[in-house]
């Protein structure tokens, strides 16, 4: 027993009102802009936003106060280090891999401190106590201090500890390391920058 | 071996797609019949292709070859058999996999069931259900590595290195080695509740796509009545429940598995589902006044839409990693694609819609506010305002870091105080929705079918007011609400029960004034013979008593964290039954399974005085994959559940830490869970088939229409 | 009966008992004992873990959130408020771990649309409603006998009596 298709007998005077052509594009214009509008958003969205896409830009202004040995009260931030090489370590107390590179980057820091190379250390989510005591375990001395409001973490668009940048005397990051670092890769990466030579301020 | 030829079967399978598709396009238009049967055939091919696509990947999970990518990915050599097959679905190209297959199956049967009843129709059916599968498959084919080297040469390298990472998201993919172990799934995805959870929630979606192609078919051959809306309604039905199903069985597993005593933390994935079901149940809705007066067409259309949309939409949200999600798979080159399939389905859909608003004439209008219809137009409205909100929330953070550069946090708070009290507009829409007659209301009438709900409402509102002992339950800790609003909020509840009970009394003793069967026959052939209605009717009290639920657990949940040495007792106080004492006796340890090792704290319970029982929360910890988990334990009643978790534990259980919580009224959502469902099952049920007469219904217009009951 | 009533008494003096307990708590401001975990709890429910999604402060188990839960206890014990100690962590880690948006500037928008939203789709349900019952009134309704029908049942029975008669 097949249905067949019915046609419509709609009483004439009672349909609703036709749909103007003129109403019909505004509405249709709309509603396209709308879907426009949301899926644009949403496909920006996609953009990949790592910090390796910050290799080879300029680096995001930061400051920190430190809260470490000698420099412990001291601002420390990109504007005042312009003209020297920066090593920014974002670093966290309970990461296990940052434990494991904390070493290297210490010894590092007195080998090149003499040669006008800055490590900064940046300090993501712990308390003050829990980064102090991290500091104390593997004696760090250069300046390390809180991200205060996690700013620093999000305008150098890290994704998780630890993440180092390399940053020139121009201030261009010049490398970005996400994991820990090894020595050799961090000798040669600090000779190339002692190396490159600077342009016309 | 097996897996190249899996691999063949799903490349003929999407290529035997992307020509069904065309060649029903191209027969409908050239009215060419012999194009149409082929691209029928081709539908039923392409089913039969990939269910031995399935069972060859089946075969390399079970059988551990490590060769292949994914059975790397998703099984390890210590796994149980059972979870091995089950793994098909815990990744992302075997899910793919496994969705497509779904979609092939469900269109298969489109094809087949309408060839009969709606010929019209299956050439733009089998367009639209198989351009969607057809992208599907193509995700996971290997397709989308050919746009590499061209993107390279455009000067695109990032597109063309997610486009050439596509290469490897085949469920089929062989590794040049093979590794020694697989990696294994997430011990959380070990749950039962974890495995019935996807498969549920994709027979939901997929099946939504049948809907919309028939909506599409309609649209576009211009057959705009009711063919479509009764062709549909089963599918739609069976969709709903069980994407309904999935819902309930997720919240069920957060529940029981995740050991912080809640099931719904509106996560981004979590409302990825939601969404559709919301605009689903709107739909449902709406298409029954489409179909008793021919109203609403350009909204049902618009609806179904965006519930197809909200599904593509959904996958690209949980697949793509632009929300960040505990559920979420690792980002890859899904997300672009997804995006631009999304894209294109809403404003194809979009156009096609505007082009054919002449067909979509309303044979009537609203005749009263106080109407069905009316109630319904206002239920539409409420579940789009949910959506709207859940939307809002989910896409914000995305929206925020784009336009303000700091991704935004949108937690439970702002769901919950949003979404509350327009969920709580809706159980009161439900409630009044039954006794709301067709086109206009007679006040005397209306009158006399509100009384006893009128005076039960009352009844419970005045008597929490009034009785000092229950008036705790008056008052929802955490909020400003207080006793008004909260026990009108119960008597509400009521109010819709007995409206329930009334209409299934009503119908009862009208049956047997006029059939003359005794109380019980006459009330099962009442169901029997409208199954959608009572079937409906049970799922709206299955919605009052998850309500019921809700309230309890999200108002008056207590909970308490104590460090316990042996011997020592913490206690906790129930709002309804009183207080338990749990006393730790101590710690064991134990094997659960092959790579599994459980430590469980002994817990004696009493309350009041009275030994209720033994618990046992744990920790189970996995081998392989080095990670702990928690496993709850629970004290069932009807009143409440009583749950506690290990936290912790130091020197071996000399001292543990133990988090309780009190869940007051949490099995009600689970019985109204079963109502619910049950009802819908119901409702779908095909009515006997010696009974089945041809309704005859006159709708106010004069005009005549024909339906099957 | 009075089963019930004795609990729902005991409850009721519990919770007074409770509350007499936090008034003088909130009174007497900086108390030096230590908060319960479930003070600390009651603060870290507000606060959402950034390195899990979706996790509140008191249910994660993660190393960071152990620390500030202990940071939690610290200020409590210092009697700040729970508002305070929310502001001092949204300053100190960011505006991310509270589970809302704050109220300023960009981040209102989390609230003011969907309730713009809310209050158009309401409104428009409203004059369409309105302006179709309007158009109905002016309409003829024919007369059909049992016009507002009281039951489905009997009504299709009474059409298919109709339809077998008419053949």
């Amino acid at each position: 027993m097949a249905e067949e298709v019915r046609e419509e007998t709609s009483p004439p005077s009672q349909v609703a009102k036709a749909h103007p052509a003129g109403q019909r594009l505004i509405w249709l214009i709309v509603v396209l802009a709308l879907l426009g509008t949301l899926l644009g958003l949403l496909a920006l969205g996609l953009q990949p936003r790592t910090s390796a896409t910050l290799q080879g830009k300029p680096a995001p202004p930061f400051e920190i106060t430190a809260i470490n040995g000698e420099f412990a009260g001291q601002k420390f931030s990109l504007a005042d280090l312009r003209g020297h090489i920066v090593v920014l370590n974002i670093w966290a107390s309970w990461c296990v891999e940052c434990a494991r590179e904390a070493t290297v980057l210490e010894q590092a820091w007195r080998t090149y401190r003499s040669r006008d190379v800055w490590f900064i250390g940046v300090d993501y989510l712990d308390t003050d106590t829990a980064g102090l005591a991290y500091l104390k375990r593997f004696n760090i001395t250069y300046p390390n201090g809180p991200d205060i409001g996690s700013r620093i973490y999000q305008a150098y668009r890290a994704t998780g500890v630890p993440e180092t940048f390399f940053i020139d005397r121009d201030g261009i990051v010049q490398h970005v390391q996400i994991g820990p670092i090894g020595q050799t890769q961090l000798d040669a990466l600090l000779n190339r920058l002692l190396n490159q030579r600077r342009s016309q301020p | 071996m097996a897996a190249d030829l899996g691999y063949v079967a799903l490349l003929l399978a999407f290529v035997l797609s992307v020509f069904a598709a065309l060649a029903a396009w191209w027969g409908e238009r050239r009215r060419t019949i012999e194009l149409v049967f082929s691209a029928r055939n081709s539908v039923l091919a392409v089913a039969g292709l990939l269910t031995l696509a399935v069972l060859i990947e089946l075969f390399l999970l079970l059988s551990g070859d490590f060769r292949v990518m994914y059975v790397a990915q998703v099984t390890n050599r210590a796994m149980p058999a059972f979870f091995k097959l089950t793994a098909l679905w815990g990744g992302q190209a075997g899910s793919l996999l496994f969705w497509s297959w779904l979609m092939a199956l469900f269109a298969a049967a489109a094809v087949l069931g309408g060839w009969q009843r709606t010929r019209l129709l299956i050439p733009k059916v089998i367009v639209v259900t198989q351009l969607t599968l057809a992208f599907f498959l193509s995700l996971i084919s290997g397709i989308w590595a050919l746009l590499a080297s061209p993107l390279e040469a455009l000067g695109m390298p990032a597109s063309a290195a997610l486009m050439s990472e596509m290469e490897t998201l085949t469920p089929f993919y062989q590794l040049k080695f093979t590794p020694v172990d697989g990696n294994g799934l997430n011990p959380l995805l070990r749950h039962w509740g974890m495995i019935i959870h996807p498969p549920l929630l994709y027979l939901g979606f997929v099946g939504f796509v049948i809907p919309f192609a028939f909506a599409v078919a309609a649209l576009s051959t211009r057959q705009t009545g009711d063919l479509w809306i009764r062709v549909i309604r089963r599918w739609t039905l069976v969709a709903w429940l069980f994407l309904s199903m999935g819902l309930l069985v997720g919240m069920w597993w957060a529940y029981g598995v995740l050991g912080w005593g809640g099931y719904w933390g509106w996560d981004p994935v979590e409302n990825a589902a939601l969404m559709p079901w919301l605009t689903g149940t709107a739909f449902l809705h709406s298409v029954i006044i489409q179909e008793r007066r021919g109203m609403f067409k350009v909204w049902n259309m618009v609806l179904i839409m965006v519930t197809y949309g909200l599904v593509i939409f959904g996958t690209f949200l949980t697949r793509s990693g632009v929300v960040s999600s505990v559920h979420a798979f690792a980002q890859s080159g899904v997300g672009p694609l997804f995006l631009g399939f999304v894209a294109a389905t809403f404003v194809a859909s979009v156009l096609l819609l505007f082009t054919r608003l002449d067909s979509l004439r309303s044979e009537n209008a609203l005749d009263s506010w106080v109407s069905r219809e009316a109630v319904f137009l206002l239920n539409n409205v409420l579940f789009l305002a949910i959506f709207f909100v859940t939307f809002w929330g989910t896409i914000f953070p995305v929206i925020s870091e784009l336009l303000a550069g700091q991704k935004a946090i949108v937690g439970p708070p702002f769901f919950n105080q949003v979404n509350g009290p327009l969920f709580g507009l809706l159980v009161l829409t439900m409630g009044i929705a039954p006794l709301m007659p067709w086109r206009r209301a007679s006040p005397g009438k209306l009158a006399r079918l509100l009384v006893w709900p009128v005076l039960a409402g009352l009844a419970t509102t005045l008597g929490l007011l009034a009785v000092p002992t229950l008036r705790q339950f008056a008052i929802l800790p955490g909020t400003s609400l207080r006793i008004v609003p909260v026990t009108a909020f119960y008597g509400l509840l009521v109010f819709t029960l007995v409206v329930i009970g009334q209409e299934f009394w009503r119908g009862t003793r009208t049956r047997r004034r006029a059939v003359g069967e005794a109380y019980w026959t006459a009330l099962v052939n009442l169901v029997r013979y409208n199954r959608r209605r009572y079937g409906g009717y049970l799922v709206h009290l299955g919605v009052v008593l998850i309500a019921l639920g809700v309230i309890g657990t999200q108002f008056f949940k207590v909970e308490t964290q104590r460090n316990l040495a042996r011997g020592e007792s913490f206690t906790i106080t129930s709002p309804l039954t009183g207080t338990y004492t749990v006393t730790y006796e101590g710690l064991s340890a134990s094997i659960v399974a092959e790579d599994v090792r459980r430590t469980a704290a002994v817990l004696k319970i009493t309350r009041e005085g009275q030994f209720v029982g033994l618990l046992q929360p744990g920790q189970d910890f996995f081998i392989a994959q080095e990670q702990a988990m928690t496993t709850p334990a629970m004290h069932h009643s009807l009143a409440e559940d009583l749950y506690i978790i290990l936290a912790g534990w130091e020197d071996g259980g000399v001292t543990a830490t133990f988090k309780a919580y009190v869940e007051p009224l949490i099995n009600w959502l689970w019985i109204g869970g079963l109502v619910f469902i049950l009802g819908t099952a119901m409702a779908v049920w095909p009515t006997p088939v010696e009974e089945r007469r041809i309704a005859v219904a006159t709708s106010a217009s004069g005009r005549v229409v024909t339906a099957r009951s | 009966m009075s089963e019930v009533l004795r609990t729902a008494l005991r409850c009721l003096a519990f919770s007074s008992f409770v509350l007499v307990l936090a008034l003088a708590w909130d009174v007497s401001g900086a108390l030096a004992q230590t908060p319960s975990p479930d003070e600390i709890n009651r603060v870290a429910k507000m606060l959402s873990c950034p390195t899990c999604a979706g996790i509140n402060v008191a249910d994660c188990p993660t190393e960071t959130c152990a620390q500030w839960r202990a940071k939690i206890g610290e200020l409590l014990a210092e009697g700040k408020t729970d508002q305070e100690i929310l502001e001092y962590f949204a300053a100190r880690y960011g505006d991310h771990v509270l589970q809302v948006p704050p109220t300023r500037g960009f981040f209102l928008g989390v609230w003011i649309v969907p309730i713009l939203a809310i209050l158009a789709g309401l409104g428009t349900f409203g004059y369409l409603v309105h302006r179709w019952t309007q158009r109905s009134v002016v309409r003829e309704i024919p007369a059909v006998p049992g016009d507002i029908v009281e039951d489905e049942y009997v009504r299709r029975v009474e059409q298919e009596l109709q339809l077998w008669q008419k053949k």
